[in-house]
């Protein structure tokens, strides 16, 4: 936790700073300021003339954004690896009349790691993320069908309800769970809303897609859609949003996957001006991760793990809060910061825990198949973690900082994460630094993890 | 986030000033401080749901240092505004959507199909926010009191004979605890505000200039905001036009920011 605790500590003097400066004195705004009068705004000039009404902003022919990034990681034992990967993302939506449109995500990455010969058939990839057709059937019912990225859940660092993130990504760059929701493949479904008055219930099917090796649907060179990956099973699903009022906000959730129910609930609401506080959970019938994931293993080591144990309900959930800083405290400045509890019924718990880190020999590897099953998932290892994060927009004019940590506290490990995102050229490029880093015991949670710190840079452009 | 901080509140403090322009026409002018306030609530806000255009500039001092440009579609529900703003520019931020129902405050990004969720605070920083304005309704959200009659500069440096209001809030769930706001004795459209925190700062200094016909009505088609920190941070809104819209009810909700499309 020293990372973290380190950047925080760069933090205080310019939270000092901001507190000393006071607000001016309010005669100073006698008189509105000179700027936006230039002729050409010229509405003023029109006085109480009518102006024509407004055109609807035309349909922009997708965003087309162009990225390069340069990174470097480094193992527990000292290994460094770097690599550097050029992107090309075009996403947006198409319309082919008042009641249909093209829903699309589309990527092309190429990546050269350092040491290794690029090979086209490895390195060049195409990600569809989204393609999927929009109906607007009625003014109250809408349709889609295609690979869509269907995403729940309203807390921040875990999302139990989630439910289709599982083995999802096509890049894993950060460990900011907001970053990795846009690195994921959609799934391939029919969905669709109905609204009724102001209560929305949404509802769809998503088929299992049994493909594998290498084809087109799978793993194909290139162009492989990775569908054995985002459909690994069949699932109908149903949400339902009543109308709240106009604070809370809540949602309810089914779905049944391969005929195992579960339910989901999200609720969230605002306490004061400051303080927004949710909560999300969701309890399925399954085995739990060790279950899932681990693979082998000798029978003392699964036994410890509880790996040959039937389905059964387990509970997920995410509970916490983010915290705007008040103006009391820090002036204009944008600064927030959120905390959150997450737990995974189908993880580790703390005596699973430290048998996971006690296995050796053979047991090696299969204790490794566990840790990386469940990163594949997305679900937190163990079953208590907290996560918190601190976020500083407009730091330096438009720029913004942001550090996050996830830790363990049943073996005191964990990650922590600072990046500043440097915005110029009027906002169309970014300039982007990140750096990570695990810390704990090498068997633990996350100091198993076999990088220890990663470094990036990148440059974005949008177009 | 990669929207600007300042734009993101101006834009809904786009929202609240478009939300103005409702076919009101000009009324006679209330004499008691509900009267004054619903007559200029009655000018800044529509009378039904609309959409507009709105250009944000954010100047440091003279110097232009970024622009925002979304369309904003505002549904009227009872006393006050469903506020949905949809970015086009710039290119980084294309396709994002801001939502505001009541105190539930989103921000969707079509990227990641996510949807966060925002404290108001968040919305009041930098030198614009929606506040009073998004809301529309300050007769809905503030107790006035008619605390005399001032000259005071419009937003074209004229000086107008004006009520002045104090603004007290009703409840904690308000943006500014307190606000000074003028209204123009002879016409009774607002010409300017000062919005307070709890702690007494002033947060932000608003001017309403460049009234042309809209929806039916003069109202204010442009907003110089001020910040109240550093009276260098200046925003200039500007809104291009009206048009009246049915908006369903369903289409200000968090669940259905995924399927919007203009």
């Amino acid at each position: 936790m020293q990372g973290s605790r380190a950047a925080l500590f760069c933090l205080v003097p310019m939270l000092a700073a901001s507190m000393v400066a006071g607000p001016v004195r309010a005669d100073e705004f006698e008189l509105p300021p000179d700027v936006g009068l230039a002729p050409e705004m010229g509405v003023a000039a029109a006085s109480d003339a009518a102006l024509p009404a407004a055109e609807i902003a035309a349909e922009a022919p997708g965003t087309l954004t162009v990225e390069a990034r340069l990174a470097r990681a480094e193992t527990r034992d000292g290994t460094e690896t770097g690599s550097f990967r050029a992107t090309a993302q075009w996403m947006g939506h198409r319309s082919f009349g008042p009641d249909l449109g093209l829903r699309y995500n589309l990527r092309v990455r190429a990546t050269q790691v350092q040491h290794e010969d690029f090979a086209l058939r490895e390195d060049l990839r195409l990600d569809v993320q989204e393609l999927a057709l929009h109906w607007q059937a009625r003014p109250d019912l809408a349709f889609d069908i295609g690979r869509v990225n269907l995403r729940n859940g309203v807390a921040q660092g875990y999302n139990p309800t989630d439910w289709f993130k599982a083995d999802s990504l096509v890049t894993s760059d950060s460990a900011d769970p907001g970053d990795r929701r846009v690195e994921r493949l959609g799934t391939l479904m029919l969905a669709g809303q109905l609204s009724l008055g102001a209560d929305l219930l949404s509802f769809g099917y998503r088929p299992r897609i049994s493909a594998s090796g290498d084809d087109l649907l799978a793993r194909h060179d290139v162009v492989g859609l990775n569908l054995h990956r985002t459909n690994p099973s069949e699932a109908v699903f149903l949400k339902y949003a009543p109308d709240t009022g106009n604070n809370l906000n809540l949602t309810v959730s089914a779905l049944v996957e391969d005929g195992d129910p579960g339910l989901g609930l999200e609720i969230s609401a605002a306490v004061g001006q400051s303080l927004v506080l949710y909560a999300e959970g969701f309890a399925q019938r399954r085995r739990s991760l060790a279950g899932e994931g681990m693979a082998g293993g000798s029978q003392g080591l699964r036994d410890a793990l509880g790996a040959d144990a039937d389905k059964g309900w387990q509970a997920q959930a995410a509970l916490g809060g983010s915290w705007a800083l008040p103006s009391a405290l820090v002036g204009q400045r944008d600064i927030s910061l959120a905390l959150e509890y997450h737990y995974n019924g189908a993880g580790l718990s703390d005596a699973r825990l430290d048998a996971l880190s006690l296995a050796s020999g053979a047991d090696l590897a299969a204790a490794g198949s566990l840790r990386g099953y469940a990163a594949t998932q997305q679900e937190p290892l163990a079953r208590e973690q907290i996560f918190a994060r601190l976020a500083w927009n407009d730091l330096w004019k438009d720029a913004d900082v942001s550090v996050l940590a996830f830790y363990v506290p049943a073996d005191h490990s964990g990650l922590w994460q600072a990046s500043i995102a440097v915005p110029f050229h009027d906002d169309k490029a970014q300039l982007s630094l990140r750096a990570s880093r695990t810390f704990g015991d090498s068997a633990s949670a996350y100091g198993a993890n076999p990088v220890e710190t990663t470094a990036q840079i990148a440059v974005r452009y949008t177009f | 986030m990669t929207l600007d901080r300042r734009s993101f509140t101006q834009l809904l403090f786009g929202g609240a000033v478009l939300a103005g322009m409702g076919a009101m026409p000009r009324m006679a002018l209330a004499v008691d401080a509900g009267g004054i306030l619903a007559q200029a609530d009655a000018i800044r806000n529509p009378q039904s749901s609309f959409m507009v255009n709105v250009d944000l500039k954010n100047y440091e001092g003279s110097a232009l240092t970024g622009q925002t440009q979304v369309t904003t579609l505002s549904r009227r529900a009872g006393g006050q505004f469903q506020t949905l703003v949809h970015i086009n520019a710039p290119s980084a931020d294309r396709g994002k959507l801001l939502l505001r129902n009541g105190n539930s405050l989103w921000m969707f990004d079509p990227a990641s199909q996510a949807s966060v969720r925002i404290s108001a605070r968040q919305r009041l920083l930098g030198n614009a926010s929606n506040g009073d304005v998004v809301s529309s309704n300050l007769m809905g959200d503030y107790s006035p009191t008619l605390a005399g009659e001032e000259a005071v500069a419009d937003g074209d440096k004229k000086t107008r004979d004006c009520y002045k209001l104090d603004l007290k809030s009703r409840d904690k769930s308000t943006p500014y605890s307190s606000i000074e706001f003028w209204v123009d004795k002879a016409s009774g459209r607002p010409v300017k505000g000062k919005y307070y925190a709890g702690s007494g700062k002033l947060l932000k200094v608003s001017w309403y200039r460049k009234f042309a016909n809209q929806m039916g009505a003069s109202r204010p088609t442009e907003v110089v905001i001020a910040d109240g920190f550093d009276p260098n941070k200046i925003t200039v809104m500007t809104m291009k036009g009206f048009q009246g819209r049915d908006l369903p009810e369903s289409m200000f909700r968090k669940e259905a920011l995924a399927g919007f499309r203009l």
